[in-house]
C-alpha cells in the first residue's frame, strides 16, 4: 500500500506498475512507445513538476533473461508493459492530475492502451484500482536525494546559477552603490525559489572516481568475450548537451527455480538489512547514482478479475536505476563500495558465476539481465546527481544567508562588506565543507 | 445522478450557514450510554427538548424561518464514529465508513501534523481522551435564547444519563467600534464586517455550491471553479455531500448502504487558539526591521488587509473576484501567504483544475473576545487574569469547522499538503505562516519570503511562532434529516 496524505518517509515515492498487454498487442505497444521517443520531448511529464524520472518499457516475457540451463522458459501467452517512477506528493494528487487534465489524460490512454484491464483515466475510482492492483511493492527503495520535490531541486538549480553569475563580478570591481543595486536585483529575481527546502541526505558520499578496478569489458549474452556488446539500445540513456549523458536502466536476474524459495528470502533479507541499517547504504557510496529501487517478484499478476494463463516458473530480482554516465561506471563503484552486498544480492542468483568475485562479474551479470527500456523521462537532463546535491547545499546557504543576514535597513558598503565576507561559505556546496 | 444538491429538506442546515441571523452558538460535546435503545430515545426527543420539530434543522428551514422572529434557535447533530458504533446500527455497515473518520483525529495527528503543543496529548480533556461521541451544534439568535437552550439540553442530556464533557460558546464577531488595526487606521475592518482575533475580516472566499445556494440570495459562482474559458462556476455538490456527482463526475464513495450517506457529510471540527499577543508583536517587530507598517506586513502574511480586501486586484466590485494569473511570483500576494495556500485558484495552473478537488465548505466561528489593539489577551481573559472558572473561559480562538466528502482528499490534504508543506506553491518546507504548525526546533524553516512591491526587495520573516495551535477537535459524521430519523428510530441499515 502507498503511503498516505503526510506520512511519506521521503519525499519521493516510487510506482513500479506492471501490466499484462493486450493478446496481439506488444508490438504495437513497443512501436509506440519507439515512436514517442523518437518525436516527444515528454514536456508534459516535465509542466506537472512532480516527477523525477520515469520509464516505460515492453516486457516480452519470452525474453525475459534465462542466465541458466537450469532455468526454464516462461510460457505466458502475452507480454507485459512495465511504468516505473518516482514522484513527490499525494498519491491521490498525482492520480488525479493524470485523469483530470485533458493532455495529460489523452498521454495516459495513449501509454497504457495496449494493457489488458486499463480502464481509461476516467472513471476515476476504476483507474485507481488499476494502478493499485498492477503496482509492485519495492524491497529497497535509494534516492540521492530523498528529501528533495522536483520543485525543490529547480529551484536549487536557478538559486545556484543566479548566485554564479552574480559572484563574477569581482570584488573591488563596483561601488558599494552598484553592488546593492545589483544584490536587490539578484535576490529580487531568486525570491520566488527561496522556500526552504532540507538538503541533501546527512551522509557524506564518496566523490572521486574509483580506481585500479578491471578494465570495461562487455560480454555477449552467453557470457563469451565475443565482441563490444552495445549496450546503447537497451540503456534509456539521453544524451544531454554539456551535462554528460543519464542512463535509466531495469534489470531482471533470475534468483531461482520454483517451487524453490530459499534463495530468495535470502536475498530479501540482505536488502531488509540494508533498509534496517543506520548506516549509508551501499548506493549511497556511489556519487553517480540520482535513485535506485530493488524489487523481488515471485509472480506477474494478470489482469484485475481474471485467471492469469500462466504463472513465474523463476522468481526474479527487479532493479532499476538511473545513474549519470555509464552503467559499467557506476556497476564498478556499487560493487567496490560493498562487495558483500553484490555478491549477497546479485550473487546469490541464476546463473551469476560461482565463486567469482570482482565488479566484473556483476558488471557481465547486469549486462546479461537488463531489459530494453524503450521510453525514458528525466527530470533534469545534464545535471548529476552530484550537481542536483551541491545546488540543493549552495541553495540552504542562501537561505541562511536571507534568514541571518539579509535586512532591507543595511547600508550599501555594510551589505557590500558582509557578503563579500560570506561569499566562499554561500558558494559552497561539498559536503565536505559542512 | 446529478451534480446539483436538491432536497434542501433533508441536508443539515449547516450547509447553509447560520450567519448573522442566529449568531451565538453552542457546541456541546458528550457521550452516549451503553444502551443503543435508550441512546436513539435521546435522539428522538431531542427535537422537541430543544423546542424545535421534527430533526435537525434543515438548509430549507433555515432558509423559510430566516424572518420567522419566533424560530429563536435552530439546531444540527453530527456524530463520531464512536458515537455512531453506540446507536445499533449494524457492524457491516459501520465499517463501510472511510479509514480516516474510523481512526478519527486524534489518531490521524500525524497527518494533519498535529504535533508539539498542537499534539492530542496536550489537546482539552474529552479531545484527549477521545470520549465524544456527539456534537450538538445550538445556535441562537440572542445570548439569553443560548442560555436557555443550553440549560435546556443539560437537563435533556441528564434525562438520559448522559452529560456535557465538554463546550464552547462561539459567536460571530464583528469588529464594531474595537480598534483591531495596528498602525494604520485606515485598515480597521467595517463595524458590521465579520472578523476574526488576527483583525482580519472573515468569512469571505467559501466556495458556491451547485444548487446550495438559496433563490434570489444574491449569492453567485465567484470563487467557485474556473470553467475553460475562464468564468466562475459552482463547484459539484459532489464535493460536499454524498448521493450527488463529484468533479469528476463521479458519485464519491461513501458508506453503504447509500441511503445512509446521501445529503450528508463529513464535519471536521477542530478548536484552534490564536495567540494575539504573539501576533502582535511579531508584525511589530519585524515590520519596524524591514521598514514596513505592521498593517502591510499582516496583510501579506494573510493575502487580504485586514478589511478584506485581496491584494491581487479583484476583476469586479465583489471581494472574492480575483485570480493570481499575473502574480506567478507572488509580487502582489506572496505565494505563501494563508489566502494563497489555502486556496490557491488558478496558481497551480490548469485553470483551478488541481484546486477543485481539495475544497473546503467552512462554517466557523470564533470564540472568545475581541482584544483591542492597545490591549493584551491577559487583560480580556478573566479566567487568565485569575478569576473564577464561571465567569467565562479563557482564551481567543477558532471553532474551526470544515465540511467535505472525502476527509483525506481534502481537509487532510489541504493541512498537510498546502498548510504545513509549501511544495505546490514552491515554498519548499516552509508552512503557512498564519496557520501553520510551526516546528520551534527548526525556527528558521518556520518562514516566508515576501517580494516587495514594486520589486525593489525582499523580505524573509523567519522565525515565525505557532500563532495558531489545535486545542481539540474530531471527524464527525453529519447526516441527512432522514438518515437522522432512521438512525433515531432504530434502523440498522442493514
Amino acid at each position: 500500500m502507498k503511503p498516505g496524505v503526510g506520512e511519506f518517509r521521503s519525499r519521493q515515492q516510487p510506482i513500479t506498475h506492471i501490466a499484462p498487454t493486450r493478446p496481439g498487442m506488444s508490438w504495437l505497444a513497443w512501436l509506440f512507445l519507439m515512436v514517442l521517443r523518437r518525436i516527444s520531448k515528454l514536456k508534459m511529464a516535465r509542466g506537472l513538476e512532480f516527477i523525477h524520472f520515469a520509464q516505460w518499457q515492453r516486457v516480452r516475457t519470452k525474453k525475459l533473461p534465462r542466465l541458466s540451463p537450469d532455468q526454464p522458459a516462461e510460457n505466458f501467452s502475452h507480454d507485459f508493459f512495465m511504468f516505473t517512477t518516482n514522484y513527490n506528493g499525494d498519491w491521490d494528487q498525482y492520480i488525479d492530475t493524470f485523469a483530470r487534465v485533458a493532455h495529460i489524460r489523452r498521454g495516459m490512454w495513449w501509454l497504457w492502451r495496449f494493457s489488458q484491464g486499463f480502464p481509461g483515466p476516467i472513471p476515476l475510482r476504476n483507474f485507481k484500482q488499476f494502478i493499485h492492483y498492477q503496482t509492485y511493492s519495492e524491497a529497497l527503495y535509494y534516492s540521492a536525494y530523498p528529501a528533495a520535490t522536483v520543485r525543490n531541486i529547480a529551484a536549487a538549480l536557478e538559486v545556484k546559477r543566479e548566485l554564479e553569475a552574480f559572484s563574477a563580478v569581482r570584488p573591488g570591481e563596483e561601488t558599494p552603490a552598484a553592488f546593492k543595486k545589483r544584490y536587490l536585483g539578484m535576490v529580487t529575481a531568486i525570491a520566488p525559489n527561496l522556500g526552504s527546502a532540507p538538503g541533501p541526505a546527512p551522509y557524506v558520499i564518496a566523490t572521486s572516481q574509483p580506481g585500479g578496478l578491471p578494465a570495461m569489458v562487455t560480454y555477449t549474452r552467453n557470457g563469451k568475450r565475443k565482441r563490444k556488446l552495445a549496450l546503447g539500445p537497451l540503456l534509456g540513456r539521453l544524451a544531454t548537451g554539456g551535462g554528460g549523458e543519464q542512463t535509466l536502466i531495469a534489470a531482471m536476474s533470475p534468483i531461482e527455480v520454483k517451487p524453490a524459495h530459499a534463495v530468495t528470502k535470502e536475498i530479501a533479507s540482505r536488502i531488509a538489512a540494508v533498509n534496517a541499517s543506520t548506516s549509508p547504504s551501499p548506493f549511497a557510496m556511489c556519487p553517480m547514482l540520482h535513485m535506485a529501487r530493488l524489487l523481488i517478484i515471485d509472480d506477474l499478476r494478470p489482469k484485475l478479475g481474471s485467471r492469469p494463463s500462466a504463472s513465474l516458473r523463476t522468481n526474479y530480482l527487479l532493479f532499476v536505476a538511473a545513474i549519470d554516465g555509464r552503467l559499467e561506471d557506476f556497476l564498478d563503484c556499487l560493487y567496490t563500495a560493498d562487495p558483500d552486498f553484490a555478491q549477497g544480492v546479485w550473487g546469490r542468483c541464476l546463473g551469476y558465476p560461482e565463486g567469482r568475485d570482482g565488479p566484473v562479474y556483476l558488471r557481465r551479470y547486469i549486462a546479461r539481465s537488463l531489459l530494453p527500456v524503450q521510453l525514458p523521462f528525466v527530470g533534469f537532463p545534464g545535471h548529476s546527481a552530484l550537481d542536483i546535491r551541491r545546488a540543493l547545499r549552495v541553495h540552504s546557504n542562501m537561505l541562511d544567508w536571507m534568514g541571518d543576514v539579509h535586512r532591507t535597513d543595511m547600508s550599501d558598503a555594510e551589505l557590500m562588506a558582509a557578503w563579500q565576507g560570506q561569499l566562499a561559505v554561500l558558494l559552497a556546496g561539498d559536503e565536505a565543507t559542512r | 445522478m446529478s451534480d446539483s444538491a436538491e432536497r434542501h429538506d433533508d441536508i443539515q442546515g449547516l450547509l447553509r450557514g447560520f450567519g448573522m441571523r442566529w449568531p451565538y452558538a453552542l457546541f456541546v460535546y458528550s457521550a452516549f450510554g451503553d444502551d443503543p435503545e435508550q441512546n436513539q430515545e435521546f435522539l428522538r426527543t431531542l427535537p422537541d427538548a430543544l423546542g424545535c420539530v421534527g430533526g435537525p434543522t434543515s438548509v430549507a428551514e433555515v432558509d423559510a424561518r430566516r424572518a420567522d422572529p419566533g424560530f429563536d434557535s435552530p439546531f444540527n447533530v453530527a456524530f463520531t464514529f464512536r458515537g455512531l458504533s453506540k446507536l445499533g446500527i449494524a457492524p457491516d455497515v459501520l465499517s463501510s465508513f472511510p479509514p480516516e473518520f474510523i481512526q478519527g483525529m486524534r489518531r490521524r495527528a500525524a497527518a494533519n501534523r498535529d504535533n508539539g503543543r498542537s499534539a492530542p496529548e496536550c489537546w482539552e480533556p474529552p479531545w484527549r481522551d477521545g470520549t465524544v461521541d456527539i456534537w450538538l451544534g445550538v445556535y441562537a439568535d440572542t445570548e439569553a435564547v443560548r442560555e436557555r437552550q443550553r440549560q435546556r439540553l443539560s437537563e435533556h442530556l441528564a434525562k438520559y444519563g448522559m452529560q456535557v464533557d465538554g463546550f464552547d460558546l462561539p459567536g460571530q464577531l464583528t469588529a464594531g467600534d474595537t480598534p483591531v488595526w495596528l498602525d494604520d487606521p485606515a485598515c480597521q475592518p467595517e463595524a458590521s464586517q465579520a472578523v476574526e482575533h488576527f483583525g482580519f475580516g472573515d468569512g469571505i472566499s467559501d466556495p458556491p455550491v451547485k444548487g446550495l445556494a438559496r433563490p434570489g440570495s444574491g449569492v453567485t459562482d465567484v470563487g467557485g471553479k474556473l470553467d475553460e474559458k475562464g468564468r466562475w462556476q459552482p463547484l459539484a455538490a459532489g464535493e460536499f455531500l454524498h448521493g450527488y456527482l463529484d468533479e469528476i463526475g463521479e458519485v464519491p464513495a461513501g458508506p453503504t448502504p447509500t441511503d445512509i450517506g446521501r445529503n450528508g457529510t463529513y464535519l471536521v471540527l477542530r478548536k484552534l487558539s490564536q495567540d494575539v499577543d504573539a501576533f502582535r508583536s511579531y508584525l511589530s517587530e519585524r515590520a519596524q526591521r524591514n521598514g514596513m507598517t505592521a498593517d502591510e506586513l499582516a496583510a501579506k502574511l494573510v493575502g487580504r488587509t485586514r478589511n478584506g480586501v485581496p491584494l491581487v486586484a479583484s476583476a469586479t466590485a465583489d471581494r472574492n473576484d480575483f485570480r493570481y494569473a499575473g502574480d506567478e511570483h507572488g509580487v502582489q500576494c506572496p505565494l505563501g501567504s494563508h489566502l494563497r495556500r489555502t486556496n490557491p485558484r488558478d496558481s497551480l495552473g490548469f485553470q483551478t483544475i488541481l484546486v477543485d478537488r481539495h475544497r473546503l465548505l467552512r462554517r466557523g466561528m470564533p470564540y472568545g473576545r475581541l482584544v483591542p489593539r492597545d490591549r493584551k489577551m491577559s487583560d480580556i481573559n478573566p479566567l487568565a487574569a485569575g478569576a473564577t472558572a464561571d465567569e467565562s473561559y479563557p482564551g481567543q480562538g477558532l471553532m474551526f469547522l470544515a465540511l467535505n466528502v472525502d476527509i483525506r482528499r481534502q481537509f487532510e490534504f489541504v493541512q498537510s499538503q498546502w498548510i504545513n508543506f509549501g511544495n505546490d506553491l514552491r515554498q519548499g518546507s516552509d508552512r503557512d505562516p498564519i496557520a501553520g504548525l510551526h516546528n520551534p526546533a527548526h525556527p528558521k524553516n518556520n518562514r516566508i519570503v515576501i517580494l516587495t512591491e514594486p520589486a525593489e526587495s525582499v523580505v524573509v520573516c523567519s522565525e515565525i511562532p505557532s500563532f495558531v495551535e489545535t486545542r481539540g477537535g474530531d471527524y464527525f459524521f453529519l447526516p441527512a434529516l432522514h438518515a437522522y430519523a432512521a438512525i433515531a428510530g432504530g434502523h440498522q441499515y442493514q
